[in-house]
């Protein structure tokens, strides 16, 4: 917006909000001190770790990325369908999508391990099928189910006039939604998708369960060689903290796109 | 006035009904539009003008009655919609362009995606009907910049890219600023002008007036009375005629 009114704010002592950000400054730098005196010692050996197990984190990043492209073409086909005028074809995809959603990662994770062969052969030659990537497309799979409604709610929200212009063009279906009414959803599926991308990331460290050699695994095989049960939490904060690190500037970018495009039009 | 009508009939309706549960839109609707003629539909709102419209190209379906428009029935189980919406334009009230495009995408997305034209001379052809609409050098315009007269002429631009025979207007200027119905109007003139058949539902009666070549009165899902200008405006025979001109004249 062009016109909108630009409020001159006049210079002054800095206002409450700003004194309660210093204060929240101070209070996160206090915290961080007295846990850096409490704990020097476990802190120093997780430090002294700590190239070996981002280079685990790194698997957990793959992973996710594998999950979230898995879960969004698999998705998309699922929602496009879901939005089909032929009823039954709708019917099928939306309940395929109710399973999905309401399936336990865990579980799901389980059954592509187990059900899926260790080799596939693809285009003639035998492809190799690590546990890692295994885990990933289990993790996809459920959550297709998420994205599968975030687009249905992304064709959802174009309105109805939109295809009745594209229709009295001679558009047919597939090629309104490719030229009309997906690149429009985009705006509204964008932050949703990214959240999905931030939770699939997450749930990449269930696959220690499983054996698969990530952060988590990582860090609790460096923990049984230690035998010292006072490391238990100082650990998984650091988990905690790595993968907060990684995740958190995603979430916050996905919420600011979120407010811009709501606010416009 | 349009270019001489012919004789030749490019839409032929019969009986047509159409409800929406309860509700009959349209009661028994026959309609003639011969090729290059200028017909425009008058009466009140809820009458079903914009239903019959919709009917037309198949953006509506029906209950019983045929329509047959170039040659093809469109009434029929599974029309040749393609070839159909080729041949037929239609414009609407609230204009629908494709917001995420640029003016001139929005006018070739067509012509490249149905009729599968090469970009440059889909372009070039794009260039020559926003000179016909008078909105030269606004091919990178989005919608959302532009008035709403001249969105509507973008659409109408957008719809002549297909080369279609038959135009129809559903009160186009319905949602416009008194300032910019007359520059809309003035497109419609020239397209009208230029051979195509229109099909034309407005609330503009001096326009009607003036440009069309057969005026139909719609009452109640009905053609009630079809006529020239001179004689629905002039000397209506029906009452509700009568009424519905003394209302808005």
């Amino acid at each position: 917006m062009s016109n909108q009114l630009t409020v001159v704010k006049p210079r002054s002592w800095p206002g409450a909000a700003f004194w309660w950000r210093v204060l929240r400054w101070s209070a996160l730098l206090a915290v961080l001190g007295w846990v850096h005196a409490r704990y020097r010692e476990p802190i120093e050996l997780l430090a002294g770790w700590t190239p070996g197990l981002l280079a685990s984190f790194l698997r957990n990043i793959v992973m996710g990325l594998v999950a979230i492209a898995v879960a969004t073409a698999l998705g998309t086909a699922l929602g496009i369908v879901q939005c089909s005028p032929h009823r039954r074809r709708a019917t099928v995809a939306r309940q395929l999508t109710l399973l999905l959603r309401n399936a336990p990662w865990l579980v799901a994770v389980f059954y592509v391990m187990y059900l899926v062969p260790y080799e596939v052969k693809l285009f003639g030659q035998y492809v190799f099928l690590a546990d890692w990537l295994k885990a990933a497309i289990g993790i996809g799979v459920p959550a297709a189910g998420y994205m599968s409604e975030i687009v249905r709610g992304g064709i959802r929200s174009i309105p109805l006039q939109q295809w009745e212009a594209a229709n009295a063009l001679g558009l047919d279906r597939r090629q309104i939604l490719r030229r009309v009414v997906l690149p429009q959803a985009l705006r509204s599926m964008t932050p949703p998708w990214m959240s999905l991308y931030c939770i699939v990331t997450l749930s990449t460290s269930l696959a220690n369960i499983l054996g698969v050699e990530e952060l988590m695994t990582s860090i609790s095989l460096r923990l049984a060689g230690e035998t010292r049960p006072d490391l238990l939490l100082p650990a998984h904060a650091y988990t905690f903290i790595v993968f907060f690190v990684y995740i958190y500037p995603i979430s916050r970018l996905s919420r600011r796109l979120e407010k811009k495009w709501s606010l416009k039009e | 006035m349009s270019a001489s009508p012919t004789d030749q009939r490019q839409i032929v309706i019969r009986d047509l009904v159409k409800s929406y549960g309860s509700h009959t839109v349209l009661n028994g609707v026959s309609l003639d539009v011969r090729q290059s003629e200028i017909a425009c539909l008058i009466g009140p709102s809820g009458s079903g003008k914009s239903t019959l419209l919709r009917t037309i190209n198949a953006l509506a379906d029906v209950d019983s009655g045929t329509i047959d428009v170039c040659g093809i029935r469109v009434t029929d189980r599974d029309p040749d919609l393609l070839t159909l919406r080729r041949q037929v334009g239609m414009i609407f009230q609230s204009y629908n362009l494709f917001p995420h495009l640029s003016v001139l995408d929005n006018i070739t997305l067509a012509p490249l995606t149905v009729l599968k034209e090469e970009r440059g001379p889909a372009e070039e052809r794009a260039r020559a009907l926003l000179d016909k609409v008078k909105l030269t050098g606004k091919e990178a315009a989005f919608p959302g910049q532009l008035s709403g007269g001249q969105q509507q002429r973008v659409a109408i631009a957008r719809s002549l890219a297909m080369r279609p025979r038959v135009m129809m207007f559903d009160e186009v200027t319905a949602a416009l600023d008194p300032e910019t119905v007359k520059e809309v109007l003035t497109t419609i003139r020239d397209v009208a002008a230029s051979g195509v058949t229109c099909l034309i539902v407005t609330h503009e009666m001096r326009f009607a007036r003036e440009i069309a070549d057969v005026v139909h009165f719609t009452d109640g899902g009905r053609i009630v009375e079809s006529g020239t200008p001179e004689q629905i405006f002039t000397a209506p025979r029906d009452s509700r005629t009568r009424a519905f001109l003394e209302r808005v004249l």
